[in-house]
């Protein structure tokens, strides 16, 4: 049997077990706390992305800056990656290699990239990959609990927008305030289009969203959320990375029908008039201005 | 008293050499089909479910296909292979080189080649499993019924 299939839900650093054997080796004896990304690329030292800066590791696995002394990567650690990432069924991954990214079990995500194949105006399939990027997620329960006042207001659930600069922990937090909805026993949808929020492996979440939350993974988000609308009949919607002009319009059917939305956003400087509060964060928790 | 005795265990020896290489035969066929029968159980989860191939191996042994759960490796391909070698067959080189070719991308690409190149093991293995079932039908018999006459005149000869 396969045996990346049993990788356990909510191991702490279940995304060691994606990484190819070698590399795991090298990297074993390395302290994972405030390390956000492991990349690897073809041919590349293979480097570290921690909260002071990028870092590469030798091949006796001891950290350097100096790129030239870090461990080589092979296109061999490239293929091997890629087969512990996709559990070797790379067609059940289509989709999300043409969007770049693959969601492993625990929610950390991977990023590829390499050659593509393309039509005229879209990406048909990844031919070759070159570079792997291995995304830690974190859980960190209670970081919203300096916000869920200006989210729920007596029993009162606010259209809430998440407005902040990539990497800052919009994801987190919003995972944070599902959670909180869900023990105060609210009705809570989530739309997990990238399978990043609740992070289902075989249709069980890995991290905890409470007793009162339904979720649809990989679901396109504005479809999604009309789907979980009609189906689950949810006191609040709650969804990543809103952008496209079909995701406003969904937004509006929802408020129409007095469900609420709660949702993130990239910090485009825009006004946001759909949303009852608007939370702009500099860090997981770090609310610069509600 | 000896000689009938001897008489007998000749003829019981000859029929059993005769049974042996008649149920290799049938052991083939039935490989053939067991194979098939597992790759048309992967076909469609591909097809319809998008499944991982964890998911596949548990599913096709589950409904009576090839056996994985005894191998342990994290390469489809290896683990394909190793559950078609893990069972008595009596594959011949033919079988051996289309399940070599198909385990090489087993797992490795889009859903399109790797539907395509279900099929094209399946053609394959079709026509094989055709040739191993008339084999069966033409020399099975003639095997089993060969034994016992060559165990016969073996034993008139040495009377």
């Amino acid at each position: 049997m396969l045996t990346l299939a049993i990788e356990e839900k909510n191991e702490k650093w279940s995304i060691v077990r994606a990484l190819p054997e070698k590399i795991r080796n090298i990297i074993g004896g390395i302290s994972f706390d405030g390390l956000y990304e492991v990349r690897m690329r073809n041919g590349m030292a293979l480097a570290l992305t921690g909260e002071d800066g990028i870092y590469y590791v030798t091949p006796k696995g001891r950290v350097t800056q100096n790129y030239k002394d870090g461990y080589i990567v092979t296109e061999k650690d490239i293929i091997r990656g890629m087969e512990l990432i996709t559990r070797s069924s790379v067609y059940a991954y289509e989709d999300e290699l043409k969007n770049g990214y693959i969601t492993i079990s625990g929610g950390h995500r991977v990023g590829v990239c390499g050659d593509v194949v393309t039509n005229s105006h879209e990406i048909l399939q990844m031919r070759k990959v070159n570079s792997l990027n291995y995304r830690f997620a974190r859980e960190v329960i209670g970081c919203a609990d300096g916000v869920m006042n200006r989210i729920v207001i007596g029993d009162v659930v606010n259209n809430t927008l998440i407005v902040s600069p990539p990497m800052r922990g919009k994801t987190t937090m919003l995972r944070d305030i599902a959670r909180q909805l869900s023990v105060m026993g609210k009705r809570v949808s989530v739309v997990d289009e990238r399978r990043e929020i609740a992070a289902c492996t075989d249709g069980v979440p890995a991290f905890d969203l409470g007793a009162n939350c339904d979720i649809l993974s990989g679901a396109p988000k504005a479809e999604g959320m009309l789907f979980m609308l009609r189906s689950m009949s949810p006191e609040v919607i709650i969804t990543d990375e809103i952008g496209g002009a079909d995701d406003v319009a969904a937004i509006r059917e929802i408020k129409k029908r007095g469900v609420k939305i709660i949702t993130t956003l990239h910090d485009d400087g825009g006004e946001y008039p759909e949303f009852e509060s608007v939370i702009f964060l500099e860090g997981v928790g770090k609310c610069s201005e509600l | 008293m000896l000689r009938i005795i001897g008489a007998i265990l000749i003829i019981s020896g000859g029929t059993l050499l005769g049974l042996l290489k008649s149920s290799v035969l049938k052991k083939r066929w039935d490989g053939i089909s067991k194979i098939l029968y597992s790759l048309r159980i992967m076909e469609n989860e591909i097809s319809y479910g998008k499944s991982s191939m964890d998911t596949i191996f548990e599913k096709i042994e589950r409904l009576g296909g090839l056996k994985f759960s005894e191998n342990k490796h994290e390469n489809a391909g290896e683990c394909f292979s190793e559950a078609v070698k893990g069972e008595e067959l009596h594959l011949e080189k033919e079988e051996d080189e289309v399940l070599r070719r198909f385990c090489e991308t087993l797992g490795t690409t889009d859903s399109i080649v790797q539907l395509k190149n279900i099929k094209t093991t399946i053609k394959s293995l079709e026509i094989l499993e055709d040739e191993a079932k008339s084999g069966y039908r033409k020399y099975g018999k003639v095997y089993r019924n060969m034994g016992m006459l060559i165990g016969l005149l073996a034993v008139i000869v040495l009377m």
